[in-house]
């Protein structure tokens, strides 16, 4: 992952409501546009810590609670999170800026 | 003229060419005119142990199915389905009438009814708890109910489940089951008792005839029902009945995608929804052979409980 790449800027695109179903994975309804999307768990608690205000990808992990990352590990942690993110990006849930 | 003590042919036809036939179907008043015999037919076959209409004075759909015109007769009968005086179909020919007559029901609610989450599904009772199972057409939904009712299940509905917006009941609307080709004569083997409705032939599905539902004898009790479990059937030929968990997640947008209004609710639609299926246990059942289906489903929790 490019050093561009992980202070990309995110933040919440829309407001959703959440069915965490207990298997795993977490229902999102999309308040602005009606759309309703199955995300992972890890999905869901980015989205709850993501707010109005842009936040870097290195920033917003070091505010994932309870989570630990091996140094030589982070690199490809980043990358995982930052595809999330683009996921995400997609169904019009998060936003760059 | 003497009281009016059931709904028999001589009434069903008289009314269906006076004022309408009101025929209380759930929470649903039907209003319905036709001067086909076909469609009286059918009606006194299907409706006969209905509850005697409470009005006949306010419903909810006013529907009718008649001959088209004159002209068009020359050509070939066809008939017209005509909702609160408007055409909102082509016509069909005279023996698809009885189908048409039921497929139109069917759109009254379809396009209707927001107070409720609608979801395309059949649902059945047992021992007061409901199971849920929605499926797009061709799934074996109405062939798998028709077996489970005329094994003693209750059922509520062959096509719509109405599903209460505040908690997860469902309220019953309970009409014949509509069968296709081969399933007419599947289920007909299955229980010889069976009565059917008026076939009709060449419709877009093929051969459609409806089976009478009522035989239960909370047929007609109209108290919601809670909702305890979905299970998305699947007819496979020749594949081993199977029931397996399906996660909650995945469920909910299996009977979104079944849903006539989950969208036009909106929010509200996504929180029945997630009450729906947080009360569920949710399953995908796969069959072909209706004599292990139905043991399976006599060895559910709901019914064994």
């Amino acid at each position: 992952m490019s050093a561009d790449e992980s202070s990309l800027s995110w933040k919440r695109a829309v407001e959703t409501q959440k069915y965490w179903s207990g298997d795993g994975l977490v229902v999102c309804y999309d308040e602005l546009t009606g759309d309703t999307h199955v995300v992972n768990e890890f999905a869901a608690n980015l989205l709850d810590i993501l707010s109005d205000e842009g936040v870097s990808t290195d920033n917003l992990c070091a505010s994932i609670p309870n989570l630990s990352v091996p140094e030589e590990q982070k690199s490809d942690f980043l990358e995982y999170v930052n595809n999330i993110l683009l996921d995400l990006c997609e169904y019009g849930l998060v936003e760059q800026g | 003229m003497p009281p009016v003590t059931s709904l028999d042919a001589a009434y069903i036809k008289s009314s269906l060419s006076h004022a309408g036939l009101f025929l209380s179907v759930g929470p649903v008043v039907y209003q319905i005119k036709s001067n086909l015999p076909i469609v009286a037919e059918g009606l006194a076959k299907l409706y006969s142990d209905y509850p005697l209409p409470t009005t006949q004075e306010f419903s909810d759909h006013l529907i009718a199915i008649n001959r088209q015109g004159i002209l068009r007769n020359i050509v070939g009968s066809r008939v017209n389905f005509s909702y609160d005086h408007t055409h909102p179909f082509d016509g069909m020919t005279l023996g698809q009438a009885y189908a048409f007559l039921e497929w139109g029901m069917n759109w009254c609610i379809s396009v209707h009814h927001n107070e409720y989450l609608k979801i395309h599904a059949a649902v059945l009772a047992k021992n007061g708890k409901a199971i849920v199972m929605p499926g797009e057409p061709g799934a074996g939904k109405s062939t798998l109910s028709a077996a489970l009712m005329l094994k003693g299940w209750r059922l509520l509905s062959d096509e719509h489940a109405l599903i209460k917006l505040d908690e997860p009941k469902v309220v019953p609307l309970c009409r014949p089951v509509s069968l296709k080709n081969e399933s007419i004569e599947i289920i007909q083997s299955f229980d010889n008792s069976a009565v059917f409705g008026p076939a009709s032939l060449d419709t877009h599905k093929g051969r459609v005839a409806h089976l009478k539902a009522d035989i239960h004898p909370d047929s007609h009790d109209a108290n919601a029902i809670k909702v305890t479990r979905l299970i998305f059937p699947r007819f496979v030929p020749n594949a081993k009945t199977n029931l397996s968990p399906k996660t909650r997640a995945e469920s909910f947008m299996r009977a979104a995608e079944q849903s006539f209004n989950y969208s036009t609710l909106g929010q509200q639609g996504f929180f029945s929804m997630k009450g729906l299926v947080s009360a569920c246990e949710c399953s995908e059942f796969i069959y072909s052979d209706l004599d292990s289906a139905v043991a399976l489903f006599e060895q559910l929790d709901m019914v064994t409980a």
